[in-house]
C-alpha cells in the first residue's frame, strides 16, 4: 500500500498568495501521508482556520475531518462577504 | 442643511431649510419616508406627480471613510412599488460637501424637454437647457459635459434607456476617475430621470460647506476605529485583490450559482469566470485589479478591465455582473462579460435585470444559452431602439410576457440577484419580503446560511431564516441611512455602538443602539404602508413558482418556507 498521496490543491482569493509555486488558475501538487484527512491539509500548508472558509474535494463540500485519496483536487476557499 | 427643490414643470429651483422631521436622516431613511409621506401611491410613476429624491448618506461629507454613498427614491415604474437604490462614487460626497441634504425632483416638463441640473461650487443649483444631449450615451455625456463644465464635476446621468423612459434603465453615476461606470441600478430609476427630463446632475466637487459636526474630536474617535476594524477585517484585502468577483468561486461551490436561467446552481465553465481569472488576465494585459472609484475609499474593490491591446473596456467589473451576463446567460467568455458591462454603463441599463432580461429570452428559445456575441447585439438592440430592444429594456418580466415564458425569477417584477434561494433558503425571505422586489443588498445573509463561513442557520431548512433575514433588512435599512458601503460593514466589527456614537456625534443628539433598530424599522414600516396603498398584498411577498417546483441541482432542493411563514417576517409592519 502507498504511504504517501499527491492531491492537487487550489486555493481561492489571497490564500495562494503565501505559496509562491502555487499558480492562481492550476494550484499545486502537496504530498501527504496516505489516510489524511483535510484538517491535515489545512495544518500542512499552516493556514489559520480563521482564514479558510469551505473546501470543496473533487467539487464536492466536505468537513475537516473528511479523508482525502490520492489524485483528489481540493478547493480551499476564503470566509466570504457580500452585497 | 439644506433641500435643493426642483419643480420641471415651471423651471423653478429653490432652496428650503431642512424641516425638523427629516433632521438626523439621509440616505434611505429620507428618501423613503419622503415618498412615502408625499408621493400619491397610485401615481404613474412616470407623470408629474412622482418625485425623484437624490440623498446622500448621513455620513457622506464626514471624516468616516466609505461613506460617500448616493440613495436615490421614487415611485419604482419596474416593481410600481416604492424604491432606493444606491450607489457610490463621489457624488454623495460632492452634494455633502456643499451642504446639500438631498436634491427634490418633482413635475414634468413638455415633452421632450430635457434638462441638465448644474450645482455650482458655492452650492447654487441652476436648470439648464439640455437639449444638445439628448439620447447620448453615458461616457459620451460625460466628455461633453466636462467640456463645458470643466473636469471637477460629477456627473450623476442617465443613457438612452432612461431617456426612453425604459422600466430596467439606471441612473449612473462618475466614479473617482470621472467614469460613469458606478450605477443605481435596480427599480429601473433611469426611467424616473427621463420622465423628469432630466439628462444629468452635474455637481462642483471639492466644496466646503458640509454640515458641521456637533462634537469633531468625538466622532473622529469613533471614524478612526470604524476606519481600523475595515482595515484588520480579512475580507478587505480579498476585495482589494479580486474585488466582489472573488465570490463567484464559493457561490458556484455551493451550489447557489444561478446559471442558465437558474436550471442549475453550478456552472460547468466557472473557472473562466472567477475572480482569481480576471485578475490574471487583468495583470497579464496591464489593466488594474485594485482601483478607488469611490470618494474616502480604503478597500479599492474596483479595477479596470482591459482588452489583449491593453485598452480599457470597463470599470468596476462585479460579481453580480459577472454571474448576470455570465452564468446566468450560460456565457464563459471574460471578454463579452466586460463589454456588456461597459454597454449597459453606456446605455445607461441595470446589468442585473438586463442580464436575467437576456437569460429568459435564451431560455425561450430566442437565441441560444452562452451566445455572449448574441447577448451583446441583444443589449445594442435598447440602444439601437429596436422593438426587442425596447421589450429586453423593460426587464425580464416584460420579455417573459412577450415570449409566454413562464420561467422568470423576478419578485414583484425585479429580478432576483446571484445567490439562488433553493440553495440558500434565507436569500428566499429576502427577495420576498423586502419592499423592494428582488434585492440581495437588501437583507444579505448568505454567510449566515453557511456553516462552514461562521453562519448558524441549515441552508435548507425553513428554521430561523424568517426571524435572521427580517433581522438583516432592519439592519441593512439603517445602513442605507447612514449611507455606509456594504462592503465596509466590517467596521461595524468595532461596534454597532460605536457607529451610533457617530450619529450622536455628528447630531448633537443622543442615539442610542435601540435607536439604531427603531430607525431600520420605522424605513420598513413606511416603504410596506407605501406599498400597500399602491395595491401590493401578501401575494406579492411570493417567489415565482420554479423555485417552490424545480428542484435545482447539484443539491435538488427547493423553497420550503411556507407563505405563512413569509407573512411573519413583517407581520407587524
Amino acid at each position: 500500500m502507498a504511504t504517501e498521496m499527491t492531491l492537487r490543491v487550489r486555493l481561492f482569493g489571497t490564500l495562494g498568495k503565501r505559496f509562491p509555486d502555487h499558480d492562481p488558475l492550476q494550484g499545486f501538487d502537496v504530498v501527504l501521508p496516505a489516510g489524511s484527512r483535510v484538517e491535515d491539509l489545512l495544518a500542512h500548508l499552516n493556514l489559520d482556520p480563521a482564514t479558510v472558509g469551505i473546501v470543496s474535494v473533487n467539487d464536492r463540500l466536505v468537513k475537516p475531518h473528511a479523508k482525502l485519496q490520492d489524485g483528489d483536487l481540493v478547493k480551499v476557499f476564503r470566509p466570504i462577504f457580500g452585497g | 442643511m439644506k433641500f435643493v427643490r426642483v419643480d420641471m414643470s415651471t423651471g423653478s429651483v429653490r432652496t428650503e431649510d431642512v424641516p425638523e422631521a427629516y433632521r438626523v436622516l439621509g440616505g434611505r431613511g429620507l428618501t423613503s419616508l419622503m415618498i412615502n409621506e408625499t408621493v400619491p401611491a397610485l401615481c404613474d410613476s412616470l407623470g408629474p406627480e412622482n418625485k425623484l429624491i437624490f440623498a446622500p448618506g448621513y455620513f457622506s461629507g464626514t471624516p468616516l471613510v466609505n461613506s460617500s454613498r448616493l440613495s436615490i427614491g421614487a415611485k419604482s415604474p419596474l416593481t410600481e412599488g416604492i424604491k432606493e437604490s444606491n450607489v457610490g462614487g463621489t457624488v454623495a460626497a460632492d452634494l455633502a460637501h456643499l451642504g446639500i441634504t438631498a436634491v427634490i425632483v418633482e413635475g414634468q416638463p413638455a415633452a421632450d424637454a430635457w434638462y441638465v441640473l448644474r450645482v455650482d461650487a458655492q452650492g447654487n443649483a441652476t436648470l439648464i437647457d439640455g437639449g444638445d444631449y439628448k439620447g447620448m450615451r453615458t461616457y459620451a455625456l460625460v466628455k461633453a459635459l466636462k467640456a463645458v463644465y470643466g473636469d471637477n464635476i460629477s456627473v450623476t446621468c442617465i443613457g438612452p434607456a432612461g431617456d426612453r423612459k425604459l422600466s430596467a434603465a439606471s441612473i449612473q453615476t462618475s466614479d473617482a476617475d470621472g467614469k460613469p461606470c458606478r450605477a443605481a441600478g435596480r427599480g429601473g430609476l433611469g426611467a424616473v430621470m427621463g420622465a423628469k427630463g432630466l439628462k444629468a446632475l452635474v455637481v462642483e466637487r471639492g466644496g466646503k460647506a458640509a454640515e458641521a459636526l456637533a462634537d469633531p474630536e468625538g466622532f473622529k474617535t469613533a471614524a478612526r476605529k470604524y476606519a481600523k476594524a475595515v482595515k484588520e477585517d480579512e475580507f478587505t484585502e480579498t476585495l482589494a485583490e479580486l474585488g466582489s468577483a472573488v465570490l463567484v468561486a464559493p457561490i458556484n461551490a455551493v451550489g447557489a450559482f444561478p446559471t442558465m436561467n437558474a436550471r442549475q446552481g453550478q456552472f460547468k465553465d466557472v473557472d473562466k469566470i472567477t475572480g482569481e481569472t480576471m485578475a490574471e488576465i487583468i495583470k497579464t494585459r496591464g489593466g488594474k485589479t485594485t482601483h478607488m472609484g469611490c470618494s474616502q475609499c480604503i478597500i479599492r474593490c474596483s479595477n479596470e478591465y482591459v482588452d489583449d491591446q491593453g485598452q480599457y473596456v470597463t470599470g468596476s467589473l462585479e460579481y453580480e455582473t459577472i454571474w448576470s451576463m455570465g452564468g446566468m446567460i450560460g456565457n464563459s467568455d471574460l471578454d463579452s462579460i466586460a463589454r456588456l458591462d461597459f454597454l449597459c454603463d453606456d446605455i445607461g441599463l441595470d446589468t442585473i435585470s438586463t442580464g436575467v432580461a437576456v437569460a429568459v429570452a435564451m431560455d425561450a428559445g430566442y437565441k441560444p444559452f452562452g451566445d455572449g456575441k448574441a447577448a451583446i447585439e441583444m443589449v445594442e438592440d435598447v440602444a439601437r431602439d429596436t422593438e426587442f430592444g425596447r421589450i429586453l429594456g423593460n426587464g425580464p418580466a416584460a420579455v417573459g410576457e412577450h415570449f409566454g415564458h413562464d420561467r422568470v425569477p423576478v419578485i414583484k417584477r425585479q429580478s432576483m440577484a446571484a445567490y439562488d434561494p433553493r440553495a440558500i433558503m434565507g436569500m428566499a425571505v429576502t427577495y420576498a419580503t423586502t419592499p423592494m422586489g428582488g434585492d440581495h443588498t437588501a437583507g444579505w445573509v448568505v454567510a449566515d446560511n453557511l456553516e462552514d463561513f461562521g453562519g448558524t442557520l441549515d441552508r435548507f431548512s425553513a428554521e430561523g431564516q424568517v426571524e435572521n433575514s427580517r433581522k438583516s433588512q432592519i439592519h441593512m435599512a439603517a445602513v442605507d441611512t447612514v449611507g455606509i458601503c456594504d462592503f465596509a460593514q466590517s467596521g461595524f466589527a468595532a461596534g454597532l455602538d460605536n457607529v451610533c456614537h457617530m450619529i450622536a456625534a455628528k447630531s448633537g443628539r443622543p442615539f442610542s443602539e435601540d435607536d439604531w433598530t427603531a430607525l431600520g424599522t420605522r424605513i420598513i414600516k413606511a416603504e410596506r404602508e407605501f406599498n400597500r396603498r399602491a395595491g401590493f398584498t401578501r401575494q406579492d411577498d411570493r417567489l415565482p413558482k420554479m423555485f417552490y417546483e424545480e428542484p435545482l441541482p447539484p443539491h435538488n432542493k427547493v423553497v420550503v418556507i411556507s407563505d405563512e411563514e413569509m407573512d411573519k417576517t413583517f407581520a407587524d409592519l
